[in-house]
């Protein structure tokens, strides 16, 4: 890495777990889902946390920290269409945050995960797990929402892949160091020198223990 | 001539009563059944789950009481998968016709852990049962996973 005085502090600390914790809870999803049977009570466990992380995130990119907000990195289709132009040039400008491009793969990814989620709650396995709001919505409906639940965790999966290998090519072409960044909240060669503005981390406690509470009360209806 | 007229009436009567008899079922007919028969197992496969996972207490008694069941419906499955029925709308995916020998062995694995389960459940402890009870699902889970209609 670069000597610290040139890097910069992008990503506060809530928002390094929420996205580390993210990547865990899927990778087991995904196997807990395909394994299904009995693990299927620990899959909509890790989904009520899933769901609470997404809330958190939203809210986060309301009331959160500069380099976190929507506000921030979500860039109308001039300024993507500009930033897609010059992806692959070497030395694109780093980004204090999410660049035009990134930042619409994160929402993406946000949604699908929410989508994912509320599927979720709706679903069941045709044996004798359900999830939470099953009793809500008729068979035909569940079993609806069973097929998109499927569906999604392939569309998931692609966009994981994706956004491993743009990483990827981010962290050795472009020498734009991201896993570090996202690891210790330090990004390397950021040219306006900005550092994210600080909010306490009660803050963020705040938000977590309210999604919390807001996922274990659908879940519990 | 009246001798004749009743004799003509006893044979119309006679072809058709065996007509019903021989006729096979329709194929609709055998989807509805087969379909009936799976809900009745997955309306007893849920109290068990519930059991099992422990969302209810566990009632030796009653489980014994559905896996009973699971062993009496479970042969009942494969008899709706009549030739006829191939092309009728079902969730039944074509992979299915196309492997019939490898989809009735399903039906007959699923025979033999739901019976082995029933067994267990008059002696067996109640680890022993759960570790059959989940045994029995995969057996579903899995047929469900090649053989049924993507949802």
């Amino acid at each position: 890495m670069n000597s610290t005085n040139k890097n910069s502090y992008i990503w506060d600390l809530p928002t390094r777990v929420c996205h580390w914790t993210l990547a865990l809870l899927f990778i087991f999803s995904w196997w807990s889902g395909r394994e299904g049977g009995m693990f299927l009570q620990y899959h909509m466990l890790c989904g009520y946390c899933v769901l609470s992380l997404i809330l958190f995130r939203f809210l986060w990119g309301f009331f959160g920290t500069s380099s976190s907000l929507f506000s921030n990195f979500l860039f109308g289709p001039t300024e993507v269409w500009r930033y897609s132009k010059t992806i692959f040039h070497r030395k694109s400008p780093p980004y204090f945050t999410h660049n035009p491009l990134g930042g619409w793969a994160v929402m993406t990814m946000l949604l699908a995960l929410l989508l994912q989620g509320i599927t979720g709650l709706f679903a069941n396995d045709d044996l004798f797990n359900e999830g939470p709001l099953y009793q809500y919505v008729s068979s035909q409906l569940s079993d609806f929402f069973t097929g998109i639940h499927e569906v999604i965790a392939y569309f998931l999966i692609g966009l994981i892949l994706l956004h491993i290998l743009v990483i990827a090519f981010y962290q050795f072409w472009k020498k734009q160091y991201l896993v570090q960044a996202m690891v210790t909240g330090y990004l390397n060669e950021v040219p306006q020198k900005r550092c994210v503005v600080s909010v306490t981390l009660w803050r963020a406690l705040f938000f977590l223990v309210l999604s919390g509470s807001m996922v274990t009360i659908i879940v519990n209806l | 001539m009246n001798n004749r007229i009743l004799w003509t009436l006893f044979l119309v009567v006679l072809m058709s009563v065996t007509q019903y008899v021989y006729s096979e079922p329709k194929p609709d007919d055998a989807v509805h059944y087969r379909q009936g028969i799976l809900m009745a197992l997955g309306w007893n496969v849920g109290p068990m789950g519930a059991m099992v996972k422990g969302k209810v207490p566990y009632d030796a008694e009653r489980f014994r009481f559905l896996a009973k069941r699971l062993e009496l419906l479970a042969p009942m499955v494969r008899e709706g998968f009549i030739e006829s029925s191939r092309s009728a709308e079902s969730d039944t995916r074509p992979e299915a016709w196309e492997n019939l020998e490898d989809f009735n062995q399903r039906f007959y694995e699923l025979e033999k852990v739901s019976s082995d389960l029933a067994a267990i459940t008059i002696n067996g402890d109640q680890e022993a049962v759960v570790k059959q009870f989940i045994a029995t699902v995969n057996v579903c889970k899995d047929c469900h996973d090649n053989y049924r209609v993507k949802r």
